[in-house]
């Protein structure tokens, strides 16, 4: 067997290839996803993704909106009421010192399903403290009552789904139109609810009505409000329980997989071909020392050392790609290098440089290594996708970057949250067909590129 | 030591240790006890069978092995034991050819990369000068027209043209010494004589002494000036190349002629004397004459004492009890 090949033999393997092809269109698309992290999270992701106020208008577990594409009853998405979209009116009165302010805003809902969360958010200012009555009117001219509280200077999130008085709200509404009430209260649902005792508790399509009214003594006191109705879809890859949009953590994750696996798939392989190259041509105590030492990482055990040192030091995913390929300096590709340097350096053009007075440094850089490039590019393929693994794997025990949303960390966050025991697939599918696409694209370069470096498989 | 020797070879022994797990080593006696003196200018064949020893002779006068006895002087420099950088002259001086034209170039180099890496390597700086030495080697090996062959890759060569560019890689560097190891026994034979006549024509033009290794006794002749004929680790004829081949002395070197292919169909019919046995074993030579187990005239003699070197006339010496008068 030859080592013959050069770069022409690797391109030619790769893109004339049925399998070769098929790779670099599948990385194609994750480099591209790598792309659109840049342009579509334009934000410091690793500060972001834990900050809950940051996803705080995502609805929580929401599968992805491209369901609705298969469904015949549509999921609603997301309707935020944002503060320019109130109607706002005050006056004040001087005989009783008393500012009014009322603001109104209009909420179409068409779909056939309700939401999951309703909040409204009030934005208070100069004022020491602000009486407001929030109230609901559905499309039928129900008025629903909701809440009459006093609010002070900030931001002050009103979560209808657990208030009591929203509760109480509803239930005098229905008692007024003598409505017997369900056995669970749902705000969320019952906002959305034909109340008449005729009604049946269907969903009411149509136009809503939002109603704030606030009483406070300051004059220059302002309000504005927010109303989210939180729909049962989000984006192109659903959310999580925090919320968070699962696009951005495995957009993100495209780049942070295919660096973490190509940088400790270069580094290994050029360190192992290296060092095997080394103990071949240098050969005696060099070759004995780094033999041996291979032996011994090769039977060192990855994982308790991993967890040792996740123990003592806060790991963040640099340094976790510091720890493998420091743990990987030595291995398989040490050996299978050796050989195959002791195969080349037989050859005569090596004697030949020897003899017309080469270094022995010059030689291994300029004659031996380079015939073991081949090797090597397709040992970096091959074992690409083990390290994105190795990450994901990592991430799932709880060894990876608590910070970096990773395709491993999303998966490992699903587990977690008990994504597959409650059926929410797309937590756990989508980055797990994301690893599973990468390690395929690189399994077809690597199969491409081993008829380049193993010419028994050559089809010619 | 005459000033016309540029190669002097004393009692030079190779062996090479075969490890034995708690045992004394054993020895491969490759080449065990050769003298001789290659003049300047000369072309010395270097004859045997394969095992011989002939081309770690070959590869020890260039100090690719270390000798384990012996001397070894390069004009008028002993060389024996040199190593890196004292010996970086000599790897100037002394250049090799080897046998095989398909593995002595490296791959990924075209023919103007493999001849300007012994330039570089012997700190020719200016550019200008390794690509007019890169087209001077060129022409004396006669690839031509240069700019046809220059950016070629080995691999795109015939064996003949590639064996030309080892011989050009050789001169390069202007030696004064080459050793051929059977540069032309793995080419197509219409190319063979043409090769010699190359390295026969370079010789004279350039006056470098080779040291001819070959299996091949016919090709000897267009080639050498003279002939040492090795068996089994030791010289065992050394003369004038004319004298060796017809009257030659040793009754293997009569077995080697008598071996020579004849083309001539009216003769396919006559038997020929072919020595009977193997080469021996180089860890454990036979006492006596290494020859004697094949020899058709062994003596009792032969069979305890070796024979010593001895000039049975001018410049003819052999090795062999017949030859001793007593």
């Amino acid at each position: 067997m030859s080592i013959t090949g050069g770069s022409k033999d690797i391109f030619d393997a790769i893109f004339r290839s049925k399998p070769g092809l098929t790779g670099v269109l599948i990385l194609t698309i994750i480099i591209g996803l790598s792309i659109i992290a840049l342009v579509y999270v334009p934000f410091d992701i690793s500060s972001k993704w834990n900050d809950i106020t940051f996803w705080q208008f995502n609805p929580r577990l929401a599968p992805p909106s491209w369901i609705n594409f298969f469904l015949s009853k549509k999921l609603p998405e997301t309707i935020i009421i944002g503060e320019k979209d109130f109607a706002k009116y005050d006056y004040y009165v001087e005989t009783a010192g008393l500012k009014h302010i009322v603001l109104e805003a209009k909420l179409d809902y068409l779909y056939e399903y309700y939401p999951s969360e309703v909040n409204a958010i009030l934005y208070v200012n100069n004022s020491n403290g602000m009486l407001v009555t929030l109230k609901w009117i559905q499309p039928n001219g129900v008025e629903i009552y909701l809440s009459r509280l006093v609010v002070n200077d900030g931001i002050n999130p009103i979560y209808f789904c657990t208030r009591k008085d929203v509760k109480e709200g509803l239930l005098n509404t229905m008692a007024k139109l003598g409505t017997v009430p369900p056995d669970t209260i749902k705000p969320e649902v019952l906002l959305f609810s034909d109340l008449n005792p005729s009604g049946g508790f269907n969903i009411l399509r149509g136009t809503y009505r939002f109603k704030i009214e606030a009483e406070t003594t300051s004059r220059n006191a302002t309000i504005d409000s927010k109303l989210i109705v939180y729909g049962r879809v989000y984006g192109l890859a659903g959310t999580d329980s925090k919320r968070r949009d699962l696009f951005v953590g495995i957009v993100w994750g495209a780049p942070v997989a295919l660096a973490f696996g190509l940088i400790a798939a270069i580094l290994t392989s050029f360190i192992q071909t290296l060092l095997g190259t080394l103990s071949a041509w240098y050969g005696g105590l060099v070759d004995e020392i780094i033999q041996r030492v291979t032996d011994i990482y090769m039977i060192i055990p990855f994982l308790p050392i991993l967890i040792t040192i996740s123990v003592i030091y806060k790991i963040n995913i640099w340094t976790l790609l510091a720890i493998v390929v420091a743990l990987s300096i030595f291995g398989g590709a040490t050996k299978t290098a050796r050989s195959m340097a002791l195969q080349v350096m037989n050859e005569q053009y090596i004697e030949a440089a020897v003899s017309y007075g080469a270094s022995r440094k010059r030689i291994m850089l300029l004659h031996i290594l380079p015939r073991l490039l081949p090797y090597t590019v397709a040992n970096i393929v091959l074992s690409v996708p083990s390290y994105v693994f190795l990450e994901a794997a990592l991430s799932l025990l709880g060894l990876g970057d608590p910070a970096m949303p990773t395709w491993g960390k999303i998966i490992s966050d699903a587990f977690e949250g008990g994504a597959v025991v409650h059926g929410l697939w797309w937590w756990v599918l989508i980055p797990s067909t994301l690893i599973i696409m990468t390690a395929i694209a690189f399994a077809f370069i690597g199969l491409a590129l081993d008829k380049v470096v193993n010419p028994r498989l050559r089809e010619r | 030591m005459s000033n016309k020797t540029i190669l002097q070879v004393e009692n030079l022994k190779v062996w090479f240790p075969i490890k034995r797990l708690f045992k004394t080593p054993l020895y491969a006696k490759a080449v065990d006890g050769v003298s001789f003196n290659l003049l300047k200018g000369e072309s010395l064949a270097l004859v045997g069978e394969s095992g011989c020893g002939k081309t770690t002779l070959g590869k020890t006068c260039l100090r690719l092995i270390e000798p384990t006895f012996g001397r070894l002087i390069y004009d008028g420099r002993d060389i024996t034991h040199l190593s890196g950088k004292d010996l970086k002259w000599y790897r100037r001086e002394a250049q090799m050819i080897y046998q095989d034209p398909f593995s002595s170039f490296n791959p990924f180099f075209p023919v103007r990369r493999i001849l300007e890496e012994p330039l570089i390597v012997n700190g020719v700086k200016s550019k200008e000068e390794r690509i007019n030495r890169i087209q001077e080697a060129l022409q004396e090996v006669k690839l031509l027209p240069i700019e046809d062959f220059i950016n070629k890759f080995p691999h795109m060569l015939s064996g003949g043209q590639r064996q030309r560019l080892a011989i050009a890689r050789a001169l390069i560097l202007r030696p004064k010494f080459i050793v051929a190891d059977e540069p032309v026994s793995m080419l197509d034979a219409s190319v063979r004589v043409e090769i010699l006549y190359l390295l026969k024509e370079l010789q004279i033009s350039q006056g470098i002494s080779f040291l001819y290794i070959t299996h091949d006794i016919a090709t000897v002749k267009y080639f050498s000036d003279r002939m040492a004929v090795m068996y089994s680790g030791k010289i065992v004829e050394l003369g004038e190349i004319r004298k060796v081949i017809t009257s030659h002395l040793h009754p293997y070197t009569e077995a080697l002629i008598e071996a020579i292919p004849d083309p001539d169909p009216n003769n396919r019919n006559v038997e020929r004397k072919v020595i009977p046995g193997e080469p021996q074993n180089p860890v454990a030579w036979p006492p006596g004459c290494r020859f004697h187990p094949r020899c058709p005239y062994a003596m009792d003699i032969c069979r305890v004492e070796e024979p010593p070197m001895n000039e049975v006339e001018s410049g003819h010496q052999v090795a062999c009890w017949l030859r001793i008068k007593k």
